[in-house]
């Protein structure tokens, strides 16, 4: 297991022990000394950025922020707004500069280099050697959503600057995510709860279940996909296609069961944070796909990036005209288009400073407007093949999540080879032959069995939940020995079958390093 | 008693008689996967340093003791292709001379080196935090010894097979390079660093156990810009004296073997990458030859799977990038 996990859990074990000695009305404090103290064992220096962003935040939005009196006239109100709109539009831009030079620097300044290479001068700008505050794509976000809500007049700002900096520092969701907004989550972080033995189980069986994904089926993939990865010319046909279905579930595993962790641990204080993922594999367009995976950075982007855009009167003057001009379904969807480029360019800059992750976000912005121009051609031959209710007809449905499946596993071979060029080669490759054999790909037949069994676990609790079930629940319901005998087979599982020691390699959380 | 208290009470009681189940279960489980040899009494930290008990008994020629700074700049492999003797680094990382100790003595029962190289770094590896941390492992490992052997639920699916062994003998491949641009010189001084008592007790170990056995022992000090300097090597070098042992700063000798900073470290200058463990294996392999005589097992038909492995090495560092 990797360090940080250590730390993790020690910082969440000593975390719980003190939350339920200390009186209710402070108990939201020991939250924020121990995720302080979580930041500053990662970050160690780094967390003055954390700091600056928090100190900024609350500024912001308490001192920076002008509230007019109900008396006041349309102008006064009209310049307060002005006034407002500017304060948190500087402080966004400063936070998102903290973030762009610490994570884009070096993306950005070696594209000007090249370009300086070009025009023939000497110069070029330094790379930057920093290392990243912890969770600074999650928080910076967090931030900025907690900053247009004020400014919308969504809820008023708060008052205490240590409840600020707990929303945006909460240990669990710090790592990954997930991406919170302030009025989900802040009435749960500051209200003290009573110890519940019933929530505290469910939480420490959720945290079980997210160590199951993550240390028995995603750092087991890791073996194969590493191998691929690293050498994607050396592989084809059934090995590219293994890497390409192996790194999407690993990925899944890998994220899913962190947050997983995330939100059981957060149940350990009685505080519920938002769900990120909703059985993705099922989902039957890519469309969907992003309503049931990150599905808080996807709300996020909606809520923040895409009504932002598309309601600006700069893309809808600019529309209205040119719809008027050309009336058809492509210039109705004008506006929608346009927000989603944005939407889908910032899902891609924010998985990272490469190529890559920018392709992918491309690549979804096209399949996506491609569905949805497409849409009213689909209902006309929908309904010359008589289908009158396609949602239900069943070879269409399979045709639907076939197609989307191998949306998904183009997406996330682009996702996770380590270059476009080397995505590029898995996916020319699939077609061609390969000879060797798949025990040879990191993974002997022994390692592939519990990789399988563990895979088929994660399949049927998906198809369980799908249906509604709460399986938590569902144990809950049976007697003593049943459930125990269940925590524990669950938890031996996780020890025995668990792909960490030395004979395996430490994987950190994927999505940690974002 | 009131309701409330009753119920907390229960439910503290249940929490408490599910640890003590989950402790049970987890030291029969451990007794399952127990290794059945002398891999047991090693007590290592590592599942990977295991495999050193794959090797057939009585077939290792050299064995290397030390820290991750062993593991990174020896490749066994690299000593057999060039020479012909077989060896193994036996490593793991932040390596404490007491853990060298005991490890040795395990492989002892099984194996009869020509020659022990310990790799004397770690003497000096006397941090209240590093000490702290391996002996918290230990003690950990020695409660709960599951989360030491899981890995060896293997052995339920076909056993664990003598042959099971590393390609690598203990070496890890890293191709990375982040060079060092620090003062490549030490510098020289008279101060003697004070080796502490449980580190030199454990020095003694492994000098008692390979006088008794016949075997010689080497005291090797390998590239380090990083901890190592001449107060540690003065330490050393009276300790070497003392007991008329050879003492082999390479820190000294890097010139000789074209060691460049810039190229052959992975982490500027902490360990070394491939590139610096090839000219360290070439220099520390023909220094072994010429002093101890070893014998030339290439081609030799016992030593036969050694070709197979070199084979699988080979095209591991091919296939690699990390």
């Amino acid at each position: 297991m990797n360090t940080v996990m250590l730390i993790y859990f020690g910082v969440l074990a000593a975390a719980v022990l003190v939350y339920y000695l200390v009186p209710m009305r402070v108990r939201w404090v020991v939250l924020l000394v121990f995720s302080l103290l979580f930041s500053a064992l990662i970050s160690t220096y780094m967390i003055a950025f954390f700091l600056f962003t928090a100190v900024s935040v609350y500024c912001a939005t308490r001192w920076g922020f002008r509230c007019p009196a109900e008396d006041a006239s349309a102008s006064a109100i009209k310049r307060c707004d002005r006034t407002n709109r500017l304060v948190i539009a500087l402080t966004i831009l400063l936070n998102l500069a903290i973030l762009g030079v610490l994570k884009y620097f070096n993306f950005f300044g070696g594209m000007f280099n090249s370009l300086l290479s070009l025009s023939g001068t000497s110069f070029r700008l330094p790379a930057l050697r920093v290392m990243l505050p912890l969770g600074i794509s999650f928080y910076t976000l967090c931030a900025i959503g907690y900053m247009v809500d004020i400014l919308r007049k969504k809820y008023p700002a708060e008052r205490n600057f240590g409840k600020v900096c707990l929303f945006l520092c909460f240990f669990p969701k710090i790592l990954e995510g997930p991406i919170c907004r302030y009025d989900q989550t802040a009435p749960d972080l500051f209200e003290g709860h009573a110890a519940d033995y019933r929530e505290m189980m469910f939480g420490v069986q959720r945290i079980v279940w997210g160590l199951f994904k993550k240390i028995v089926v995603a750092d087991r993939l890791f073996l194969l996909v590493k191998t691929v990865a690293d050498a994607p010319s050396q592989y084809s046909g059934v090995a590219s296609l293994l890497f390409m279905v192996c790194y999407t579930v690993q990925l899944y595993a890998d994220f899913s069961g962190f947050i997983d962790i995330a939100l059981g641990s957060s149940q350990l204080f009685g505080v519920r944070l938002p769900e990120n993922f909703r059985q993705p594999f099922f989902a039957k367009s890519a469309q969907e796909f992003w309503q049931r995976w990150h599905i808080t950075l996807g709300a996020w982007l909606k809520e923040y990036v895409f009504y932002t855009v598309a309601l600006s009167p700069r893309v809808t003057g600019p529309a209205a005209k040119i719809k008027k001009k050309f009336r058809n379904h492509f210039t109705k969807m004008l506006p929608t288009i346009v927000a989603l480029l944005a939407v889908w360019l910032c899902n891609g800059l924010w998985h990272g400073p490469e190529w890559k992750y920018i392709v992918y976000g491309l690549y979804y912005f096209v399949i996506i407007t491609a569905g949805m121009l497409t849409a009213p051609l689909f209902a006309k031959l929908y309904a010359k093949l008589k289908i009158k209710n396609p949602d239900k007809n069943i070879p269409l449905r399979i045709l639907r999540h076939v197609r989307t499946l191998a949306i998904i596993l183009i997406g996330e071979t682009i996702f996770g080879a380590h270059t476009l060029t080397d995505a590029f080669t898995i996916l020319a490759s699939l077609f061609r032959p390969y000879h060797g054999s798949v025990f040879a790909l990191g993974l002997d037949m022994r390692e592939w069995l519990v990789a399988l069994a563990g895979m088929a676990v994660m399949l049927a609790v998906g198809i369980v939940k799908e249906r509604g079930v709460c399986i938590r629940a569902q144990i809950a319901r049976r007697a003593l020995p049943v459930r125990w005998a269940t925590y524990l087979a669950m938890a031996m599982f996780v020890v025995v079958f668990g792909a960490y020691g030395n004979l395996y390699t430490v994987v950190p959380f994927i999505y940690g390093t974002f | 008693m009131t309701t409330q208290t009753g119920v907390r009470l229960r439910c503290a009681a249940k929490i408490i008689l599910f640890l003590l189940l989950l402790i049970g279960i987890l030291h029969g489980v451990s007794y399952l996967l127990q290794p059945r040899d002398a891999s047991a009494l090693a007590q290592t930290r590592s599942e990977e340093s295991l495999r050193v008990f794959d090797e057939p008994d009585q077939s290792l020629d050299v064995l290397f003791f030390g820290h991750s700074g062993v593991y990174s700049a020896i490749s066994p492999m690299e000593l057999y292709k060039e020479y012909g003797f077989t060896s193994y680094a036996c490593s793991q990382p932040l390596q404490l001379p007491w853990e060298s100790a005991r490890w040795l003595k395990a492989l002892l029962l099984v194996q009869s080196p020509k020659v022990v190289v310990f790799e004397v770094d770690h003497l000096f590896y006397d941090k209240a935090t590093v000490v702290a941390r391996n002996s918290l492992l230990n003690t950990f490992y020695d409660v709960f010894p599951i989360f030491r052997n899981h890995a060896n639920w293997k052995d339920w699916f076909g056993g664990r097979q003598k042959g099971d062994r590393s390609a690598t003998k203990g070496y890890f491949y890293s191709a990375k390079v982040k060079a060092y641009t620090g003062k490549a010189a030490m510098q020289k001084t008279d101060r003697v660093y004070k080796i502490g008592k449980k580190h030199m007790k454990a020095l003694e170990e492994v000098y008692s156990l390979c006088k008794e056995r016949g075997i010689q022992l080497l005291l090797m000090e390998l590239p380090s810009a990083v901890l190592w300097d001449y107060s540690r090597h003065n330490a050393v070098q009276k300790y070497a004296d003392k007991r008329e042992l050879d003492f082999i700063d390479l820190n000294e000798r890097l010139d000789e073997m074209s060691f460049d900073w810039k190229t052959d470290t992975r982490d500027k200058g902490d360990h070394l990458n491939y590139s610096g463990a090839k000219k360290v294996s070439a220099y520390v392999g023909k220094l072994l030859v010429e002093r101890y005589s070893l014998d030339d097992r290439r081609e030799d038909e016992a030593y036969s799977y050694w070709k197979e492995d070199l084979k699988i090495y080979q095209s591991k560092q091919k296939g690699g990038r990390s």
